[in-house]
């Protein structure tokens, strides 16, 4: 007599048969699939950012490591943004400003006060938090593209009044000045970008861990039933708007570090890149293409969308100029009209492939 | 007091021009729910299109009018069936990041193709008329771009509110699902939408030559000032979508004259303030 499932009910394991073919790769699947299991997730994580982090020992070069590191600070504040935009459904275009907050902070700290970027960079975290609530709470009372436009006007204004502040270096832009190097100061020999690729990689695991555990708490809850149905919510006495802008605060936090980090690695913040419309737009666009609403979606969308991006740029310099956005923009049409749910949302495809391709090694399960 | 009466009027003209853009963003917002982030680079073509008729074979903008409607109508279709209705069904979202990647690839295509340069029209046959009462003087371009957006926009608005076509417009607007009971093809009704939001573009086209010049990047700046709009009118209104236009011009216009480069901040920080008294736009109903 086979036992009854109950919808959602986990299907018991197939038991293992084991097979002559079996024992000759013993040796290494016992481990695999103990790494492979779910329960066993976080060290698997673990051990990724662990080769991650020392991968710069073996593939170096100053390009790998640019570009990693801006993978990593793009993942930071994408992962953020998609707390907000993936999880509670509230699509912002306002992140750039977050972004743009810790930038300038560390830029500022740096020109004029003298000081270390870090407090730049706190600073930052506190307006990007202050801007978070201020706009927040009215705004989130709008429906969903209302509230969507209405951030894009946000970034468009923050971008017109800092193009014209002088003390920012209006829209020519900040200039950083080189200052001993060390941990403190956040500058390092301009030859290694390896400190930057660490402090984002680091940046990206502190972010992935509040991200997984907001997600488990209550606020997680909330978020999701808002996105799925904001009237219920309400109905269900959950505050909508108040959960929405505690959402908004917390989930803003890695985009000003992220800034921070990556203008102490350029040396430079101008208005017409972070506060553009298309860099907003990209910190969208890694969520999305990624995975809206799934915890690795930005991670994996920021390593294929800015490696691409990042290597465009590298590989068709100077006279091809238009050639890449052209390029860009069709894998973004491309993505968007095939995996309309996401790349992670192919990951079932994947795991089917996987399966097949590696059905000598009977009994692991790639996911 | 002639900076203010004029800063107005030149501010309700610009206005009038932004709101084609505006009324051809919300048709399909209203209908699909998408906001279309190409539009803006789907008029910038438009200009280009408007810019070689000119200087390829002389065509005076006002001429090249109706070949540009025409064409837009072209572009609007052709974008639908070529982008969007490959997506029916799946997430507004993923609509929306198609139409993105379209604008990057439009903008950098241009580009790529024209290059980066700035290309305008100096001598259309009505540049160099003006008109002036008082402290306010209209130059001739101003005022024909200005008249013809308004016909165009109230010709759009007759499409849609007083024949059949535009009633299953509405139709589908309201609710796809019994529109489509009562025997109303939704992919018709979809194509006509763009195809009306591309009259729009092909117009706004012809008639920002007479004003502007055209450069790759301008769509940004179009589309920005329309998403704005659609959202200040109200969903899927349009002529909620032009006054809110005529505000924005007005409000820019009067920053511009009194606080200089602050000028487009003042319009959005005017529609935020808006916004948060009436969170469903001018027009809009709860």
């Amino acid at each position: 007599m086979t036992p009854v499932l109950m919808p959602g009910a986990r299907r018991p394991r197939p038991a293992v048969v084991r097979g002559e073919n079996q024992s000759s790769a013993s040796g290494i699947v016992g481990p695999v699939r103990w790494l492979l299991a779910r329960r066993n997730r976080p060290v698997l994580v673990g051990l990724a950012f662990v080769v991650a982090g020392l991968s710069p020992l073996v593939v170096g070069g100053l390009g790998w490591e640019t570009v990693s590191f801006q993978v990593t600070v793009f993942a930071a504040t994408s992962l953020g943004w998609n707390l907000l935009g993936g999880y509670g459904g509230q699509i912002s275009f306002s992140y750039a400003v977050y972004f743009a907050a810790g930038a300038y902070g560390a830029g500022v700290s740096v020109t004029s006060f003298h000081a270390s970027p870090w407090v730049g960079i706190g600073a930052g975290v506190a307006i990007a938090c202050l801007i978070a609530l201020i706009t927040g709470l009215p705004l989130f009372r709008l429906r969903t593209h209302y509230y969507s436009i209405a951030t894009l006007a946000i970034l468009e204004v923050t971008s017109l009044v800092v193009s014209a502040a002088s003390p920012l270096g209006a829209s020519g832009g900040l200039e950083i000045p080189i200052t001993p190097y060390g941990l403190g100061s956040l500058e390092f020999s301009p030859l290694n970008a390896t400190p930057f690729f660490e402090l984002g990689l680091g940046l990206l695991g502190v972010t992935l861990l509040g991200v997984w555990w907001i997600l488990r708490t209550r606020t997680g809850l909330y978020l999701r039933a808002i996105r799925d149905d904001p009237v219920a919510a309400e109905a269900f006495g959950i505050r909508t708007t108040w959960w929405k802008a505690v959402a908004a605060v917390v989930s803003c936090i890695p985009a000003p570090v992220a800034g921070g980090l990556y203008a102490m690695a350029a040396l430079f913040v101008d208005p017409n890149t972070v506060l553009s419309i298309p860099f907003s737009v990209l910190i969208v666009l890694v969520a999305v293409l990624g995975g809206l609403g799934t915890l690795w979606g930005p991670v994996v969308g920021a390593a294929l969308v800015i490696t691409l991006q990042q290597n465009l740029a590298l590989d068709l310099p100077g006279q091809a100029s238009g050639l890449e956005p052209v390029i860009y923009g069709i894998v973004i049409i491309l993505v968007g009209m095939f995996f309309s749910q996401g790349i992670l949302a192919a990951r079932p495809i994947v795991a089917t492939a996987l399966r097949r391709a590696g059905a000598r090694v009977k009994g692991v399960r790639p996911w | 007091m002639g900076l203010f009466e004029s800063g107005v009027v030149s501010g309700l003209l610009v206005g009038c021009e932004y709101a084609l853009v505006g009324v051809g963003l919300t048709l399909i917002f209203g209908t699909m729910e998408l906001v279309n982030f190409a539009q803006g680079d789907l008029v910038m073509v438009a200009m280009y299109l408007v810019f070689f008729l000119w200087s390829g074979a002389h065509f005076d903008p006002l001429l090249s009018l109706p070949i540009a409607a025409v064409a837009g109508i072209a572009i609007g279709i052709l974008t639908y069936e070529g982008l969007i209705r490959p997506l029916t069904g799946k997430p507004v979202i993923a609509q929306m990041v198609v139409t993105l990647g379209a604008s990057a690839a439009l903008e950098g295509g241009a580009q790529l193709w024209l290059g980066p340069n700035t290309e305008g029209i100096p001598n259309t046959v009505v540049s160099g008329f003006r008109l002036t009462a008082g402290a306010v003087t209209v130059t001739a371009p101003e005022a024909i771009a200005a008249f013809g957006a308004v016909v165009c926009i109230a010709l759009v608005s007759y499409l849609v509110h007083h024949t059949r076509m535009g009633a299953s417009l509405q139709a589908v607007a309201q609710d796809p699902y019994a529109a489509q009971l009562v025997g109303i093809r939704p992919r018709r009704v979809f194509m006509l939408a763009w195809g009306i939001s591309g009259i729009t573009i092909g117009v706004a086209g012809a008639l920002f030559m007479q004003t502007y010049a055209v450069d790759p990047t301008v769509g940004i700046t179009f589309a920005i000032f329309g998403f704005v709009v659609v959202i200040l009118g109200g969903f899927g209104s349009i002529w909620g979508a032009f006054f809110a236009s005529l505000i924005m011009g007005v409000a820019e216009s009067l920053g511009t004259t009194y606080l200089s480069e602050y000028g487009l901040a003042v319009a959005f920080a005017v529609f935020l303030v808006i916004l948060v008294v009436r969170p469903m736009g001018l027009r809009g109903t709860s």
